[in-house]
């Protein structure tokens, strides 16, 4: 059984942090699905799915994985997917040999199509990041570590492209920014 | 990933409603919903595809099998399950089993009563004092017991209550988990397809309207809501249906990005499969 619980999910609307109004839970064995509501000022229904699996690993269940889908985002689902498992890899929440789960499992857990699924593993395949054996299932593969610290690079490279293109519109200095962040990575 | 059913060019008249032109494939390993109103064409498609009436032209293939030629074939791999059923009414549940289980090469009593113990059916019990939900359970009884490769539906879950279908969908998920390679199931009930279905397909008046992933559909159209004032005749272009009242409207958009440019104060939602298909609807602007 999975021995832990989503507590809650604060989202940030307008600046402003919401607690969810409602939640129904839906736990199995290796995985625990939570749909948060909320209402903001009464009016605007947002729905996040949190779901969370454990990865098997040969040395005991650790590294719980959250996927969040979100009902009022523009990206594709089948992105947001990619994306957090893609996250969840780069920071290694999920390491080598890894089993995922299985793509019908995961669909009927996520409530996504399994075409959905199989675009997810087809595409993080491709690209290198997970392997499928047929008859036995889908398991990380960090084995192309080149590629795993180019994606790491990269992602950081288009948080930084927005941040330089933000400063630059609101007229911050390189000088600025640099003093700037030197503050904000001290304070974690 | 082979199709597992693929139709073209399918023409059918009935005096006054005909099919015109259908065509659509079914891909392998995914539950595929068949949606449209009352009277768009679901029966007529599946009676026509199962060969129970007659088409005026078109391509019938099962695994890659030509429907003209192979039909026997074909339908020993088939489970269907049909509105009413078909049965002789007057026959036990254990009679009329037999007389169906003996066209079926691969059936397996052991899976037919392990259906019929699931869904308490008394095989003594006789077909006309079934009540409707026990007649789906046993038409899906013997459907589930021969093996059959691609399950295909008449509107299974119309006229049962919420638990029976909820039971029906798990048994779905089940079938397809345990190498059933498809299902094909005709509907108007859309909530049950936004909790189990891959792929849509949409009829209405005789023709295909879409044939599409569940989640791409999803992705693509948008709920908008807004003040009708910004309403300019441009932007209502970009709507597939509006719904105004006094306090503002509600439409359904492929285009959202054109929409947002338009009209900037407006909330977004992402659209139920029924959404998708009242907007899709003929001469419904």
């Amino acid at each position: 059984m999975l021995a832990m619980k989503v507590l809650s999910l604060v989202i940030y609307y307008n600046g402003k942090p919401h607690l969810p109004k409602e939640s129904k839970e839906k736990s199995c064995n290796s995985s625990l699905s939570v749909c948060f509501q909320y209402y903001i000022d009464n009016n605007v229904l947002i729905v996040y799915n949190v779901y969370v699996f454990t990865s098997h690993q040969k040395k005991g269940a650790r590294g719980f994985v959250k996927i969040l889908i979100s009902n009022t985002s523009d990206t594709p689902l089948y992105q947001q997917i990619k994306d957090q498992i893609k996250d969840a890899i780069l920071k290694e929440e999920l390491v080598e040999g890894d089993a995922l789960p299985s793509i019908r499992a995961f669909a009927n857990d996520l409530k996504v199509s399994v075409l959905t699924i199989r675009r997810v593993y087809e595409e993080l395949e491709q690209e290198g990041f997970i392997v499928s054996q047929v008859g036995i299932g889908t398991f990380v593969s960090t084995s192309n570590l080149e590629l795993l610290r180019d994606s790491k690079r990269r992602l950081v490279e288009q948080k930084m492209a927005d941040m330089i293109q933000t400063a630059k519109s609101l007229k911050i200095s390189k000088e600025e920014l640099n003093s700037m962040m030197d503050i904000l990575y001290e304070e974690d | 990933m082979n199709d597992i059913l693929t139709v073209s060019g399918l023409n059918k008249s009935y005096g006054d409603f005909s099919l015109k032109d259908v065509t659509f494939s079914l891909p392998e390993g995914c539950i595929t919903g068949f949606i449209g109103v009352n009277g768009a064409g679901k029966t007529t498609t599946l009676r026509t595809l199962l060969g129970l009436t007659n088409k005026l032209s078109g391509k019938i293939q099962f695994f890659g099998l030509d429907m003209d030629k192979n039909e026997r074939e074909i339908k020993d791999r088939i489970g269907i399950v049909l509105d009413g059923g078909g049965f002789y009414e007057e026959l036990s549940l254990d009679e009329m089993k037999v007389i169906i289980s003996s066209a079926y090469t691969s059936w397996s009593e052991q899976d037919f009563k392990r259906y019929m113990d699931m869904f308490s059916l008394d095989p003594k019990q006789k077909i006309n004092s079934l009540s409707k939900g026990m007649r789906m359970k046993y038409a899906l009884a013997l459907a589930l017991s021969h093996n059959a490769e691609l399950l295909i539906m008449d509107e299974p879950t119309s006229g049962l209550d919420p638990l029976v279908r909820g039971q029906l969908l798990k048994i779905l998920t089940e079938y397809m988990e345990n190498g059933g390679k498809g299902v094909f199931f005709s509907t108007h009930i859309t909530s049950d397809l936004d909790k189990i279905a891959d792929m849509l397909i949409m009829i209405d008046n005789g023709r295909i309207v879409f044939r599409e992933e569940k989640d791409t559909l999803l992705d693509t159209y948008r709920i908008v809501k807004g003040d009708s004032g910004a309403l300019t005749t441009d932007a209502r272009k970009l709507f597939l249906s509006i719904s105004e009242t006094d306090f503002g409207f509600t439409g359904i958009t492929k285009q959202i990005s054109e929409v947002r440019s338009y009209i900037p104060n407006i909330m977004v939602e992402r659209p139920t499969i029924e959404d998708i298909m009242l907007g899709n609807i003929g001469g419904e602007r």
